[in-house]
């Protein structure tokens, strides 16, 4: 029964998306209310889910009753039970944020509510073409509500961010074609046993492969198609900064990992030694290069947004490996970047209200100022940098056993210096806060005119990012036990 | 070998993490404030002396906390090894609290709270690493000890400290790093990082030697960089514009001894004295380290503010420990081992009076310290007998870790090494004893140039023709008839004579100094009745299985 | 356990004598300086009695474990007690001759523990705890010179950086001993040193104490430049003490050191005859007279080695009085220099001439005085010796008589100058009776064991098997001889030794090279080191240049030729580095991108 819920799961936020245009007409206000009221519902069916899952393994569902090759397949297993789960807590983290902080428009909340409706549809989904489906959805939706902000470089950005969106979903659309014309099917599971069947260094399935790596390339930000990420997130509000940095990019790079580990499998990257290093160094240079570009920049948003860049390259260099340990390093690594980076932007956006501090000289002294909101922020960049016992930690502990034991030593270093990179863009940040002359760094302007929007911070953000702090903190050795439960062994067929 | 749950290890790690908050809470009483950290230091220390003589009959505390990563249990435990250094930690925290409360009042610095919280977290952390049971866990506890001691070293908040904590973040976070690659390597080739005494099994097969000389490599240098060995050592000069009970305790006992202390577990218990010797990595740790001494103790020479030669000396007294180690017979390992509290007791002492001299006299360089033995005769007193015992003259705790290494390489068939310690020796005296003779035997005008080495020979007298007769000193000092020429400035105008009854400074401070010089003479009279030469003894025994 | 004399062995054996006397030197600064002074007298004095009762019942005591090795503190037997009853006697005359010289009570308290410390270095059974004394001598007598202040404080320290590495190399020597040996290598088992490494090891650090031909340069560096009753202490005790270790390391003799010791009869006399400074010239005859105990225990005979502890005896006396006599006269007339002085003293100073005659003549060994008895038995072992021969004696016959016309020569020099030649014209200083007391009683000892040789002869090791007749028709005439030859060759060389005028010595050699060469490698060492720092800090400046200043940066990195086109660009575009990418770029850049991917997939 609980296969159905698969469906029911991506339809609430779709129908729900719809009610508060209609509200407008009576009341603006309500849009809060009403995602409030569908995704709490969304996140109850995706307990229940979970709790399917649990009992009795992989679950998979046939839309509207038609078979398989023809149908689309909603499936779930363990690689994607995790995502399921960030983004329903993630967007229900975020409307704590944005019920007071963030744009409060009906329109506003219903593309918020299809944004969720797409990502959980790209999580839950089992066929290519339904995937490309769901994520120019997320696209569109994404663009619509960076566009929200209120001055003129959001629009910018955001019409930045469609164009290179809408090039990467392109290629990946061209890419899956180029699967189609070699097999015939779009189902993964069918897919996969097809591209074994047709050869894995058969041309037809090596472009496509191209294709689809460089689409969802775009897509996930790697270096150098990084490019619109940094003014999209620094230039959209900070409730939507905090919701797209944790959850568009992480879902695309899901769908990457989707994508490579059980359509193309680690067969076609065993058998194509120089695809799969290729992935590998693809990975590990987005992770130097997003860590020296993160240590260039002087606004706070624009540095988190490059540091996204790094860790994304260390999650594409855990599925470029493709062995159980390292992919399950590189969920942990994509779960716990998404909460810390989300709460980074939350409290950045804290200090940004009540402070109107934006750039890394003003955050002199802040933590004195701000002093819980301030050890949050602390505590969060360390998990960043991985030190333990946080979730950072145990992700690069299995990234790097994972490069190790696949004998990808030259990774295993870049993965260990990456701990240095990332200390050395944070260590500037927390340093200032907490060694900075207090006083110099705030702009009194700012404070006189009660922020920037007369935003007042109240305690249910400050309380949402502390408890972010906290989880990130427990998340390390729950993460460790929850291995087992995964069976990531099963998904990768190894 | 008989295994024990217990709680007691935990209650010694957690014991000052709770204090931090005792201490944040009491941060507008400052009384109240201090009385948390000294009562934290003294419940620590009996916690820790109270398994004592448990593990010193065979048994073992431990207390188990689920795991950390899969295969890697989160474990802590308190075996003979893991003892000697967290005793050592607990008991030299309670006289440098003491200190550093006469220290922070002396100076009225900003910012205790931090202060005494960071160095309450400093010393948990240092808890976690003496009772880690496995790789990961001392790990975990290196990193949080770095972190909690960066508070410390930035603590003047000016543009060179921060400097300094920054310097000092990335080459501990560097040894950091190096220490978790060698760990996933040595998961990765015997599937557990457990400590065993005598060595994990497998770890150095036939197959894996190249594995395990990179493992060996990775581990020794990440900790290395802790234990100062030189080129990884610059971090500790600079990192001296910390506080000077900061640099006493951190910089001479817990942060450091850290290091000394990772090397020996992965010499003991990582890989076992065989294994080293089989994969050959012994010998040229044991070179790097008599190079270090060498090359620290003749830096030390030309430095002369007092602070910065204190560390230069702590740099080379570390690598004692690192070569002791090293040569890996029976007798260099004692040797090793015990030198850890010997040099802890001594350049305690040594910091201790540098940063009571800061504090009297803001005096830093030791150009302007002539005759400061009259305004300051018991901590100059102090500071002559650690200063003794660094040498390696016997009645002190110097001589007897340097007689076992000495005996120790011997044994190991290099002479060599017993030499260059020798050597080191005796620079130590060129280094430490003209700051002795200056305090006490000499005036400003007749005091010579220092840096010793860098004035013409025969310093301020080789420019006095040799017929010059001094001044024949009827009898000065105090006199039988009780006529002291006790005026307010001494007799060269610059040093008040503030007479031996201890009035030169705050009892605070003078207490904790000659404490813990009274430690290092009775480690040196008695080694084995202070327990420390026993449980070093037990140590080797478990692991070498030879009685020394 | 024999009760002897009513006092029974096992209380005189309960604390070994050094504990005592270094208990009384921590009391003497807190106590009146005359309580104090008698305390320490006392002290050093009891040690005498102490030692001859003991004589009785030779054997090890207090055998106890000190850092896990087994060791011994307390080791009655012949030797030990020569040199207990020497040291404890002239200690206790030491202290009393400081008193009324008026030294301070610190300065007698570090001198009580210096003495304190060697006769505990003397007394142990085991090699660990006589290094453990001998470093503590080394300090408490760099201590007693330090005290003075002054030229001494310089002196002190080469002092202590000497003996620091004197000290090590016998340590270094007792450990290789303990590694070949095993633990009975530790206790004085009659073997001495293991031969080998050990064996040169001991040499060289003992040779340090003892003033070995180039180790030697320490004594007249230091002696002469503390206080004058500190000197008097420091003639006395590392010497001799060095020499005892020297047996203890070569209980059956060495040929070499017996050499080196004769070489050193010759070397310390010719440098005494040039110096102008009293306790300079002083300084090199305690090398020269050492070097004829050093020679008797490089001498396998029984003879030679009692006849050298005998010397030990006689030398400390009037040695000692030597550093007293000439201490009064510093004392009285404020000058060191022979030349200065002007002479002419023996009519102010009448007891002081009359002691340092007596002194002379010992030193000498003038028949009828003590040295010629402990010299004429090491020169009579020379004698029997046989190993290069020339013209009918072994050379260390030759080098010893060499040695001995030497010193009549240098003591009638120093008579001369200062109690003969011309007159003294300064003011005199009143000595006190005690001077007087403490010079004429030693020379009364110096005396009396000269005319009453068995006094000392039958308190002397390896009582049976060797026999000495003091006064032989043959001794008789070669000390006369010897004494009108010293006579002569001073007349005659009197004005060569004016103009060679103070001979620089080997340390003139050594000081410099070590100062100058510890301050090269010092330089080369921390410049080597800057370098290798000073490059990662310059990393770290750089890296800190380019994340404040990007723009400059990557301009710098540019080609010369595209920073015109990159100005521009900078302007143009928002942000810091003028990196930011347009849209149009963008899609060049993913296009690009793409066909790098398809490239590298389909090749």
């Amino acid at each position: 029964m609980t296969d159905a819920l698969l469906g029911v799961v991506i339809a609430v936020p779709v129908l729900a998306s719809v009610v508060p245009l209609i509200a407008s007409f009576w009341r603006d206000k309500i849009g809060w209310y009403v995602a409030l009221i569908a995704l709490s519902v969304n996140a109850f069916i995706v307990a229940s889910i979970v709790r399917g899952f649990l009992n009795e393994g992989r679950l998979s569902h046939e839309v509207g009753g038609v078979s398989v090759p023809y149908g689309i397949e909603l499936a779930l297993d363990g690689l994607s039970v995790p995502i399921l789960v960030l983004v329903a807590l993630v967007s229900l983290g975020t409307l704590v944020y944005t019920r007071n902080a963030g744009p409060r428009s009906n329109s506003f909340y219903s593309g918020y509510l299809l944004l969720t409706a797409g990502l959980i549809g790209v999580t839950v989904t089992g066929d290519v073409f339904n995937l490309y489906v769901f994520i120019e959805i997320t696209g569109l939706t994404a663009y619509a509500l960076i566009a929200s902000g209120d001055d003129g470089r959001s629009a910018y950005a955001a019409l930045k961010y469609l164009i290179a969106g809408t090039v990467g979903a392109s290629l990946y659309l061209i890419g899956i074609a180029y699967a189609f014309v070699a097999t015939g099917t779009l189902n993964m599971a069918d897919l996969s046993a097809r591209l074994a069947e047709v050869g894995h260094s058969d041309t037809l399935v090596l472009t496509s492969f191209a294709f689809v790596v460089a689409g969802l390339g775009v897509k996930v930000a790697l270096f150098p198609l990084h490019t619109w990420q940094p003014d999209a997130y620094s230039s959209a509000p900070y409730g939507v900064a905090a919701y797209v940095s944790a959850l568009v990019s992480t879902v695309s790079a899901y769908a990457l990992g989707r994508l490579v580990l059980t359509v193309y499998t680690p067969e076609f990257l065993v058998s194509n030694p120089v695809v799969s290093s290729a992935l590998v160094y693809f990975g590990a240079l987005s992770i130097v290069a997003g860590s020296v570009l993160a240590v260039l920049q002087t606004d706070v948003r624009r540095l988190l947004a490059y540091s996204s860049v790094s860790q994304f390259g260390l999650v594409v260099v855990a599925f470029g490996i493709a062995n159980p340990t390292s992919v399950f390093g590189g969920v942990v690594t994509l779960f716990g970047h998404a909460v810390v980076k989300g709460s980074l932007f939350f409290a950045a956006g804290i200090f940004a209200y009540r402070l109107g501090v934006t750039r890394l000289d003003e955050y002199e002294g802040l933590a004195r100022k701000m002093p819980y909101t301030g050890a949050a922020f602390a505590v969060l960049a360390l998990t960043l940098v991985g030190v333990p016992p946080a979730v950072g930690f145990v992700g690069k502990w299995y990234v790097a056993l994972g490069a190790v034991r696949a004998g990808e030593t030259s990774v295993a270093v870049v993965i260990f210096a990456s701990t240095l990179l990332t200390l050395m863009y944070v260590a500037r940040l927390v340093d200032r806060m907490y060694y900075g002359a207090a006083g110099t760094g705030t702009s009194e302007t700012a404070v006189a005119d009660g922020g920037t929007g007369g935003v007042c911070v109240t305690y249910g953000m400050v309380a949402l990012v502390v408890l972010a702090a906290i989880a990130v903190v427990v998340l390390g050795p729950v993460a460790s036990a929850v291995q087992e439960t995964l069976a990531l062994g099963e998904v990768l067929g190894t | 070998m008989t295994e024990v749950e217990s709680l007691r290890p935990l209650a010694a790690v957690v014991v000052s993490a709770v204090a931090i908050f005792g201490i944040l809470a009491a941060h507008r009483r400052p009384n109240i404030r201090e009385a948390v950290t000294l009562v934290a230091a003294g419940a620590k220390f009996a916690i820790v002396a109270s398994m004592l003589p448990g593990v010193l009959d065979g048994t073992v505390y431990v207390t188990r906390l689920g795991e950390v990563v899969a295969g890697v249990p989160f474990v802590l435990r308190a075996d003979a090894l893991g003892l000697l250094f967290a005793l050592l930690a607990s008991f030299l925290w309670i006289p440098t609290s003491l200190y550093s409360i006469g220290y922070m009042r002396g100076l009225d610095e900003g910012n205790q709270t931090r202060y005494f919280a960071a160095f309450a977290g400093s010393l948990s952390a240092t808890m976690g690493i003496a009772f880690a049971s496995n790789l990961v866990v001392l790990f975990v506890f290196y990193e949080l000890l770095t972190v909690a001691t960066y508070p410390l070293v930035a603590h003047d908040e000016d543009e060179e400290a921060r400097a300094a904590g920054r310097k000092y973040l990335t080459y501990t976070f560097g040894g950091g790093v190096a220490v978790l690659a060698g760990t996933v390597l040595v998961f990765w080739v015997t599937g557990t990082v457990s400590f065993a005494a005598g060595g994990i099994e497998g770890l150095t097969t036939e197959t894996s030697t190249n594995v395990a000389r990179l493992a060996f490599l990775l581990l020794a240098g990440g900790f290395s960089v802790k234990a100062a060995v030189m080129p990884l050592h610059s971090w500790l000069p600079d990192a001296m514009v910390a506080p000077t009970p900061v640099s006493g305790l951190l910089h001479a006992v817990a942060v450091v001894k850290s290091g000394a202390f990772g090397v020996a577990r992965v010499v003991l218990d990582v890989f076992g004295p065989e294994a080293v010797a089989e994969i050959g990595t012994g010998l040229p740790l044991a070179v790097l380290a008599v190079f270090t001494f060498i090359a620290a103790s003749i830096i030390a020479l030309r430095k002369d503010n007092l602070k910065r030669r204190l560390a230069y000396s702590t740099i080379a007294q570390l690598s004692y420990i690192v070569m002791g180690l090293a040569l890996l017979t029976p007798t260099a390992l004692v040797g090793g081992l015990l030198h850890i509290p010997a040099h802890a007791f001594m350049k305690l002492t040594l910091f201790f009076c540098a940063g009571a001299i800061h504090v009297e006299t803001h005096t830093d360089d030791i150009s302007k310290m002539a005759g400061i033995g009259k305004r300051m005769p018991l901590t100059m007193s102090a500071f002559g007998v650690a200063s003794l015992g660094m040498a390696g003259i016997p009645l002190l705790a110097g001589f007897v870790s340097k007689w076992y290494l000495l005996v120790g390489s011997f044994d190991a068939g290099h002479a060599v090494f017993a030499f260059a310690l020798l050597l080191s020796g005796v620079l130590n005296i060129a280094y430490f004893w003209p700051i002795v003779y200056q305090a006490f035997f000499e005036t400003r005008e007749e005091s010579d140039e220092k840096p010793l080495v860098d004035a013409e020979l025969g310093g301020h007298w080789g420019k006095v023709p040799d017929h010059y007769t001094p001044r024949v000193p009827v009898a000065d000092g105090g006199d039988a008839d009780g006529e002291d020429e006790h005026s307010d400035h001494g007799a060269d105008g610059y040093w008040a004579d503030a007479g031996w009854r201890g009035g030169e400074t705050s009892p605070f401070v003078l207490v904790p100094i000659l404490g813990v010089c009274a430690c290092a003479v009775a480690l040196g009279i008695a080694p084995a009745t202070v327990y420390f030469l026993r449980v070093v003894r037990l140590i080797v025994e478990n692991v070498t299985g030879v009685v020394v | 356990m024999t009760a002897t004399a009513g006092v029974p062995i096992d209380l005189l054996t309960a604390v070994p004598p050094a504990f005592i006397i270094l208990a009384v030197a921590l009391v003497i600064p807190f106590v009146p300086r005359r309580a104090g002074h008698t305390l320490g007298f006392v002290a050093s004095l009891a040690v005498v009695p102490w030692a001859l009762a003991l004589r009785s019942s030779p054997g090890t005591y207090l055998e106890t474990a000190f850092m896990g090795f087994d060791v011994v503190l307390l080791n009655i037997d012949s030797f030990s007690v020569v040199m207990a009853v020497i040291f404890g006697g002239f200690g206790a005359a030491a202290v009393a001759y400081s008193y009324y010289v008026e030294a301070s009570r610190l300065q007698t308290a570090f001198a009580v523990s210096y003495v304190g410390t060697s006769i505990g270095a003397v007394l142990v059974g085991d090699w660990l705890t006589l290094v453990f004394f001998w470093e503590l001598m080394a300090v408490t007598s760099t201590l007693l010179v330090w005290h003075y202040g002054g030229k001494a404080v310089r002196a002190g320290y080469r002092y202590a950086l000497l003996h620091g590495a004197g000290g090590s190399l016998l340590m270094s020597a007792v450990v290789l001993n303990y590694v070949q040996r095993g633990a009975e290598g530790f206790v004085f088992t009659g073997e001495g040193m293991a031969s080998g490494l050990p064996a040169v090891l001991a040499a060289l650090g003992i040779g340090v104490n003892v003033g070995f031909i180039g180790l030697h340069a320490w004594i007249p560096d230091t002696y002469p430049r503390p206080h004058i009753g500190a000197s008097v202490f420091l003639c006395a005790f590392t010497t001799k003490a060095g020499v005892y270790g020297l047996y203890r390391a070569f209980p059956d003799g060495n040929i070499a050191v017996a050499y080196m010791g004769a070489a050193m009869t010759v070397y310390g006399v010719v440098y005494a005859l040039l110096q102008t400074d009293m306790r300079r010239l002083l300084s090199y005859h305690i090398q020269a007279q050492v070097g004829y105990m050093v020679a008797g225990i490089g001498m396998t005979s029984a003879l030679a080695t009692a006849g050298s502890f005998a010397h030990i005896f006689n030398h400390i006396l009037y040695k000692g009085l030597l550093f007293m006599t000439a201490g009064v006269i510093v004392y009285r007339t404020g000058e060191n220099s022979l030349k200065k002085l002007g002479g002419g003293l023996w009519r102010r100073t009448p007891v002081v001439f009359v002691a340092f005659t007596v002194a002379a003549l010992s030193i000498s060994g003038f028949p009828g005085f003590n040295g010629f008895v402990s010299k004429g038995m090491i020169t009579s072992a020379a004698h029997k010796t046989d190993i290069y021969v020339v013209g009918g004696e072994d050379v260390l016959w030759w080098l010893m008589m060499v040695g001995a016309v030497g010193t009549f020569m240098s003591f009638v020099k120093f008579g001369y100058y200062a109690f003969f030649y011309g007159s003294y014209d300064g003011t005199l200083r009143d000595g006190n009776l005690g001077q007087k007391i403490a010079v004429s009683s030693l020379a009364l000892a110096c005396f009396v064991l000269g005319v009453v040789p068995a006094l000392l002869l039958n308190l002397l090791p390896f009582a049976g098997d060797w026999s000495y007749t003091t006064f032989t028709v043959g001794h008789i005439l070669e000390g006369l001889v010897l004494a009108v030859l010293g006579v002569v060759g001073f007349y005659v060389a009197r004005g060569a030794i004016n103009r060679i005028g103070v001979a620089p010595d080997v340390d003139a050699l050594y000081n410099p090279a070590v100062f100058y060469g510890t301050r090269v490698t010092a330089r080369a060492t921390t410049g080597g080191y800057a370098f290798v720092d000073s490059a990662a800090v310059r990393l770290a400046h750089v890296s800190a240049w380019t994340v404040n200043e990007p723009r400059d940066a990557v301009k710098g990195a540019l080609p010369s030729g595209a920073r015109g086109w990159y100005d521009k660009r900078v302007t143009s575009t928002p942000g810091e580095t003028g990196l930011r990418v347009g849209i149009g770029e963008t899609i060049l850049v993913i296009s690009l991108v793409l066909s790098a991917v398809l490239f590298v997939v389909l090749l």
